[in-house]
């Protein structure tokens, strides 16, 4: 009998230890520590340990962000040296007195995603198995700018890298598969519209870099100029971007969403350097319509150096072999003599465009000195 | 002053025996009276057989799955307090149920310790429910008379297994719907199923509709006739004459009669045991020539042993809830499901034989093995009965050799299901393809 009640004393002992530990778990937070070592290093002695807790408005409801918690001096300017979470934020807009984001009214996973009810650093940074939205960092959480601010209202001061990136998405040629309200209606490939709010940064980092990453079946050739890390970052910043769900209805946007009424700059005459742009990719004399065909195609100068991309067939010898009727045509639609081609089709471009392109295709007239082919 | 410390005294007194009426002395009539008018403990017998409260006899699993239970049934009360069985999506595109469980890990002083606590505990429960059902069968405690509370306690254990699967769906994360869509995706392939199926969502597809009946299932209508079996399951034990037990133990070792407390001698008859009680009740009460050395009272030995198995209990519950999160995942997302997805894995053998073949796998040998072992012991009787091969009933002995083909056919079958989920917890990768088990698996539960 007197064995039973030891068991029973110990047994009960462990579990008002357990008891215990449990309370101490719960009652010891990691943010607790911070906010008395952010008080200790501001010299502050009357405060109160509290979870700080900004509830950001949305249209019709709110969000949850409890991150300043543990950065707690996310927007006090006298805390840029404190260590780790405690420091303040860099400025976002460059070049102002005083940068309109109140952190007090938004919060940090607006822009940062993560997740904003946690407390504890792993689940806040959303590091748990499954969470959707991980933490955006850096640069590329400019991403974020747009869940609030217009995309289509030029340049975001402070959105550079996200800038680049929609640069790129047009110079890279890769509205001429994937379609983005508003900048393309391709239909060659999945849908980006809403490519933010379904996948993660990495998923869509990952995808630009290796395309059979998370669809085996895809067709999308691997880029050449996916080695440039920063490159890609910018892409899938301004992938990340698009996103269908915003913060802000279009009266209560910083900057509207009113779409500027479209200003359709075409090349309305037919020169050759306006075909080297559309084949570079970039914008002639401001013209809105775009080309990019040097990221699958290269071409020979007339000393026979390569340029381009290896993924299309090389057009140095195109206009002299097909002639400019065929190149023409395939230009809009190309499956009409390669069925399993797959080039986008140029439908959009006008004839000034399309007849430029064949003007600066046939610039191209290298050709092999025989004398020293023969002599090989 | 005196009087009136008195008269305090006496009126402490009196309030104090209104509520226990009986003292502490240690002769029989009080530790009588401790059983019988203590709410608690009056649904245990006065008196016990000394090979009761032996460790052997039971491992304590009954013991454990009830505590489990209670221990369930409080962490969910509480949990409950803050629980809303909503898939509403919040602003930041997260259903409601599930942001309770974000609140629960992060500013809910203690929530993370109390959805542990439940989480282990309703897993813990399932398993011990096994082990309980196993300990029984290789005892054969379903013999002699236990035959009807044996499906008693089937019954109970589905709908253990039930009030588990109810509750799996109600955190709303990706292992939680995932998990309860395979499980209805096989009741789907049962004739009938998709009937069954529809009353139990609510919905052609696991949603919002699922989650409150699943709810309101799993916080009230299954723990009310829970509550209802296991009390007529443990009256049906004292009315089958207590654990079961040979005919004659006076062969086996026992605790010493020193151990269950000294018992003073107040009787009349000036003989060392009362006979009393024991002979009042009819039917399968102990004979008095032959048993009543084994007879002891129940206070305190019994009630300190089942004291320890519940601080045991706990201090397990808590040991493990301190120390491993219950698993979260990313909020429920209908249009992505994880690879592979998997059911809890109570339910893991039932999915790896459903990827055999459906029908066959998921529903004719499921039902099959529960309607079985359901009915295990009449199955048994009819056997015996028209094979005429009556054979020697021996309750409460560890594998019996008369009854090693039964038992070896009953531990093949725990082996056989244990298998399977094992071969389903760890071997089943993306696809349900085979992989070893430390191999990196992206999605599904456990």
């Amino acid at each position: 009998m007197l064995k039973d009640y030891r068991i029973l004393a110990v047994l009960a002992f462990l579990g008002f230890v357990l008891f215990a530990l449990s309370l101490k778990k719960s009652a010891e937070k990691d943010y607790i520590g911070y906010q008395k070592e952010y008080y200790s290093l501001l010299g502050e002695e009357d405060f109160s340990v509290e979870i700080k807790q900004v509830n950001v408005k949305t249209p019709g409801s709110i969000m949850v962000d409890r991150c300043q918690t543990c950065h707690i001096g996310a927007s006090n300017p006298d805390a840029v040296d404190y260590p780790g979470p405690l420091a303040a934020h860099p400025p976002i807009v460059p070049g102002v007195e005083k940068d309109p984001h109140d952190f007090n009214k938004m919060g940090c996973a607006v822009c940062h995603d993560g997740n904003g009810r946690a407390l504890e650093m792993h689940d806040a940074h959303g590091e748990y198995h499954g969470w959707p939205k991980p933490m955006l960092l850096g640069k590329t959480s400019q991403a974020n700018c747009f869940r609030c601010h217009a995309q289509e209202g030029g340049e975001l001061a402070g959105a550079e890298h996200f800038e680049w990136g929609r640069e790129l998405y047009l110079e890279k040629a890769c509205w001429g598969c994937h379609a983005i309200d508003g900048v393309s209606n391709a239909k060659q490939a999945p849908e980006l519209t809403n490519a933010g709010g379904k996948h993660t940064y990495d998923y869509l980092h990952e995808s630009v870099i290796y395309p059979k990453a998370n669809d085996e079946n895809s067709k999308m050739p691997k880029f050449d100029w996916v080695e440039d890390e920063e490159m890609v970052s910018a892409i899938a910043t301004y992938l990340k971007g698009q996103q269908v769900m915003k913060l802000r209805s279009a009266d209560a946007a910083p900057i509207g969403y009113v779409k500027p009424a479209s200003i359709e700059n075409r090349i309305g005459m037919a020169s050759v350097e306006a075909g080297r742009a559309l084949f570079a990719g970039v914008s002639y004399e401001g013209s809105t319509s775009r080309g990019g065909c040097i990221n699958c195609h290269a071409w020979r100068n007339d000393d026979g150096d390569i340029s381009g991309g290896h993924i299309g067939p090389e057009l140095t010898w195109t206009i002299r072999n097909r002639g400019r009727a065929w190149v023409k045509d395939h230009i809009v639609n190309s499956r009409m003599h390669a069925p399993d081609s797959i080039m986008p089709s140029f439908k959009q471009y006008n004839e000034a465009e399309l007849e430029s392109l064949v003007m600066y295709l046939s610039t191209f007239n290298y050709a092999p000195n025989l004398a020293e082919t023969e002599s090989l | 002053m005196n009087e009136l410390i008195e008269s305090a005294k006496g009126y402490g007194n009196k309030i104090f025996t209104s509520i226990v009426k009986h003292g502490f002395d240690n002769t029989g009539l009080t530790k009588s009276k401790i059983m019988f008018s203590n709410v608690l403990l009056h649904i245990q017998p006065v008196k016990i057989h000394k090979r009761t409260v032996k460790f052997k006899t039971t491992l304590g699993l009954g013991l454990i799955t009830t505590y489990m239970f209670v221990a369930l049934a409080v962490t969910g009360v509480v949990l409950m307090f803050h629980y809303v069985p909503s898939t509403a999506l919040g602003p930041d595109g997260l259903p409601d149920a599930y942001s309770r469980m974000l609140n629960l890990r992060s500013n809910v002083f203690w929530g993370d310790f109390m959805r542990n606590m439940h989480r282990w505990a309703a897993h813990g429960m399932v398993a011990f429910v096994a082990l309980h059902m196993l300990r029984v069968y290789l005892t054969g405690a379903h013999r002699g008379g236990r035959e009807f509370n044996w499906v008693i306690g089937c019954i109970l254990g589905l709908l253990t297994v039930f009030l588990s699967y109810t509750g799996y769906l109600l955190p709303w994360d990706q292992l939680a719907f995932w998990g309860v869509k395979v499980g209805t995706e096989i009741a789907r392939l049962a004739p009938g199923g998709a009937i069954i199926r529809g009353i139990l969502l609510g919905d052609g597809d696991v949603g919002g509709e699922a989650l409150i009946r699943f709810y309101v299932l799993h916080v009230a209508v299954l723990p009310a006739i829970m509550g209802g079996l296991i009390a007529w399951h443990f009256w049906r034990i004292r009315k089958d004459g207590g654990l079961a037990r040979p005919a004659d133990t006076s062969g086996e070792k026992q605790i010493p009669d020193a151990d269950f407390g000294e018992v003073r001698n107040n009787s009349v008859f000036k003989s060392s045991r009362s006979y009393k009680l024991v002979e009042l009740v009819k039917g399968n009460e102990p004979k008095v020539n032959e048993e009543v050395d084994q007879m002891m009272f129940a206070w305190p030995k019994l009630i300190i042993r089942e004291l320890l198995v519940f601080v045991g209990v706990m201090v397990l519950l808590s040991f493990v809830s301190v120390f491993f999160d219950a698993p979260l995942e990313g909020p429920a997302d209908p249009t992505y499901p994880t690879n592979p997805a998997k059911a809890p894995w109570y339910f893991l053998g039932l999915q790896e034989l459903t990827s055999y073949d459906g029908f066959i796998g998921g529903i004719v040998i499921p039902g099959l093995l529960a309607g079985g072992v359901m009915v295990l012991p009449y199955i048994e009787m009819f056997f015996e009965s028209f094979s005429k091969t009556y054979r020697k009933n021996i309750p409460g002995v560890w594998f019996a050799k008369e009854r090693a083909l039964e038992n070896a056919l009953f531990i093949g079958m725990y082996i056989f299901m244990l298998a399977l989920i094992i071969i389903g917890v760890y071997f089943r990768g993306e696809n349900w393809a085979i992989i070893y088990p430390w191999e990196q698996v992206a999605g599904g539960g456990h």
